[in-house]
């Protein structure tokens, strides 16, 4: 478990910009049984919460597996959410509590590979043996990933300003605003032409 | 999908949609699966700008969590079904084989043994029967004149060549019935003093 003490540094908690409104309302629906409202919970949040287990599981499949676990947990315990803090942040805790869960089961269980993980050299082999996926799999993060930014290249200058305050530094409309200097509304509209402006790039990928 | 509805998705998972848009978007979001979609594409988008995208299929997670949730197999399970169902079938599909093997060699045997014993008056039934499927469709009450129908033999002569070849090669016990043989035997067989006899007169 050495090698990967040095990813525990424990991640702290970035809640996403916003009112928290939606996520609010979204979680009152699920505590009304609404298993489609935890799904919109799922698409918001399931990519942020699968990096944040990735730091913990390298192992991408497993960390499919505790970010499932986690989100379950989230869904049995929705009933018991009052809203003290918002969403995500209680959700990131139920997250990093399944991961280190699951390390600790890990570490129990015998190690099922044969390469000596004292060895610093087998070691570093071993972690990139984890990392590996598909290949066809990899290639298409790959391809998303190149559309989403020559998309974002190709986007006229105060687009592109937008959305990468919003997505990159995760900023408010409010405070993108500011930054811009101009409406709320017009942020609003900017970062929604953007979001199409890329999404007709990647829709024909998926 | 109007472009309002995608301007309200897009701040829908900014966390910027006010109380009102937000209750009637989740109302959409119930019924629309190309909202759902869109909004699942949209976070994409920021999950790959902030080098978020884990995995090869990036909504792999939301569909097991999904398919957990409503207790149905994830998409990875339900590919593999139709694997299993063929291991099931694969045994039927080679008995569906024999049988369409085992039916053509009996069809195809039986034209043989048609081919070579022949059909005596078969040619001769054909034209007639040909000639009749003009005729008006037959009565159950009125009974129909078979004065002129052709005489087919060819059970009669199937029947003689088989009991022909049976009797020449069978032995004598195995054509009479077990208990016939258990009970007479002795008066069915030749009497052993009779045997050389019967071998002199023949010449032997």
């Amino acid at each position: 478990m050495g090698s990967t003490e040095k990813h525990l540094t424990e991640p702290v908690a970035r809640q996403p910009a916003g009112s928290g409104a939606s996520d609010l309302a979204l979680i009152k629906r699920v505590q009304q049984g609404d298993k489609s409202a935890f799904d919109l919970l799922v698409i918001k949040y399931q990519h942020k919460i699968l990096k944040l287990i990735m730091r913990y599981v390298r192992d991408s499949s497993e960390a499919m597996d505790v970010a499932q676990e986690a989100f379950l947990k989230a869904y049995r315990a929705a009933p018991s959410f009052r809203g003290d803090s918002a969403f995500y942040t209680w959700l990131y805790r139920i997250a990093i509590n399944t991961a280190k869960n699951h390390l600790v089961a890990a570490s129990r269980r015998p190690a099922h590979y044969n390469l000596d993980t004292q060895d610093p050299e087998q070691a570093e082999v071993l972690t990139d043996l984890r990392d590996l996926d598909t290949p066809e799999g990899l290639a298409q993060s790959e391809e998303i990933r190149e559309a989403v930014n020559r998309a974002i290249r190709e986007l006229p200058e105060e687009l592109r300003t937008a959305i990468l305050l919003r997505e990159i530094e995760g900023m408010s409309y409010e405070e993108i605003a500011q930054t811009m200097e101009c409406p709320v509304g017009t942020v609003r509209s900017r970062i929604f032409r953007a979001r199409e402006a890329i999404d007709r790039e990647i829709a024909p990928l998926l | 999908m109007t472009e309002q509805i995608s301007d309200q998705i897009s701040a829908f998972i900014d966390d910027e949609l006010s109380d009102e848009e937000s209750a009637f978007l989740l109302r959409r979001f119930e019924r629309d699966t190309d909202a759902r979609s869109r909004a699942a594409r949209y976070t994409m988008i920021g999950a790959a700008l902030r080098d978020e995208l884990v995995g090869s299929d990036p909504e792999i997670l939301r569909r097991r969590i999904a398919a957990a949730l409503t207790g149905t197999a994830p998409a990875a399970q339900q590919r593999s079904t139709p694997r299993v169902q063929w291991r099931y079938l694969r045994p039927a599909f080679g008995v569906g084989i024999a049988a369409t093997v085992a039916v053509a060699a009996i069809v195809g045997l039986r034209a043989v043994n048609f081919a070579r014993v022949g059909v005596p008056g078969a040619a001769t039934a054909t034209a007639p029967l040909q000639a009749r499927t003009s005729d008006p469709a037959p009565s159950y009450v009125v009974p129909r004149d078979v004065s002129d129908a052709p005489v087919v033999i060819a059970p009669a002569v199937r029947l003689t060549n088989y009991v022909m070849h049976h009797s020449e090669y069978a032995s004598r016990l195995s054509r009479l019935p077990v208990h016939s043989n258990v009970v007479g035997a002795g008066e069915l067989l030749p009497p052993a003093e009779t045997v050389p006899a019967k071998r002199e007169t023949t010449g032997e």
